[in-house]
């Protein structure tokens, strides 16, 4: 079941505007809507199991926290930090994806706002 | 004992109660689509659930025991199965604190056990979140 009120929150605030995770997050909140993860961590090693795991925060802006602070956002290279926040086409469905990399991580997180929470699907993988 | 609704819960107050409350166990009810819904079926109740608050986390087992029917239908889980589990971790978290003053060897075996479950509305329930021991880090 999606959620209407959360569609009409984004027709009546956003209207045709794009969106960040940001804008997302505020809504989000909002709507008090709590959040599901279930998380896989893929080990590098071989012969070694992933890491699954499930897990539930009070909100999307406690959830944020645990994602990289430079995931979902540009970064500026020259000047070694993150800048503006990225928009995702989705979040209007209340459905997108983010993908973020570095040197040694490749994250991908899958949200989707159902009923009353956020389910969000994540995975880490370690880049050899 | 009013059972509160699964939807409108406060996740800070599910936290608390498992982990300060008598018996670390949580009895809510399904009505619309919740958070506890998705955990239903995503996992099983064998599975452990960690739950993060203002600075407190908690790990906890889901058990539909779906006794309004209310809880969705999945393949993961079994209900009957679930139900006979939640009642012997019930069971003994009540022997645990001391109220098993008969020494029944088995749930069936203790009316007094019977009033407890009547008193804490189990059969009205369907969900019980389960703190599984030594996992909260408040």
């Amino acid at each position: 079941m999606k959620n209407d009120l959360y569609k009409k929150i984004i027709e009546e605030d956003f209207g045709e505007k794009s969106l960040t995770l940001l804008d997302f997050i505020k809504v989000c909140d909002t709507l008090g809507l709590t959040v599901f993860e279930h998380k896989i961590i893929r080990c590098p090693v071989k012969k070694m199991e992933n890491e699954i795991s499930n897990n539930i925060y009070s909100s999307m802006s406690q959830y944020r926290q645990t994602m990289p602070d430079w995931s979902a956002r540009e970064y500026d290279y020259d000047n070694d930090r993150a800048t503006a926040y990225l928009m995702y086409q989705g979040i209007k469905d209340g459905e997108f994806s983010i993908e973020a990399e570095n040197s040694s991580t490749y994250h991908k997180w899958i949200f989707s706002v159902v009923g009353q929470c956020v389910v969000v699907h994540y995975a880490l993988n370690f880049i050899d | 004992m009013e059972l509160k609704n699964a939807s409108s819960v406060p996740i800070d107050e599910v936290i608390s109660e498992l982990i300060y409350g008598e018996f670390g166990f949580v009895l809510l009810k399904a009505d619309v689509d919740s958070v506890f819904d998705k955990i239903a079926t995503n996992t099983t109740y064998q599975d452990g659930i960690r739950v993060s608050g203002e600075g407190t986390q908690v790990t906890f087992r889901l058990f539909p025991i779906n006794y309004t029917g209310n809880v969705k239908n999945n393949r993961l889980q079994n209900y009957a199965s679930a139900r006979g589990d939640a009642v012997k971790n019930v069971f003994k978290r009540w022997t645990e604190a001391g109220y098993n003053k008969r020494n029944a060897k088995k749930p069936e075996n203790s009316d007094d056990f019977f009033k407890f479950l009547e008193e804490i509305s189990f059969m009205k329930a369907d969900y019980l979140l389960l703190r599984v021991e030594g996992e909260s880090d408040d």
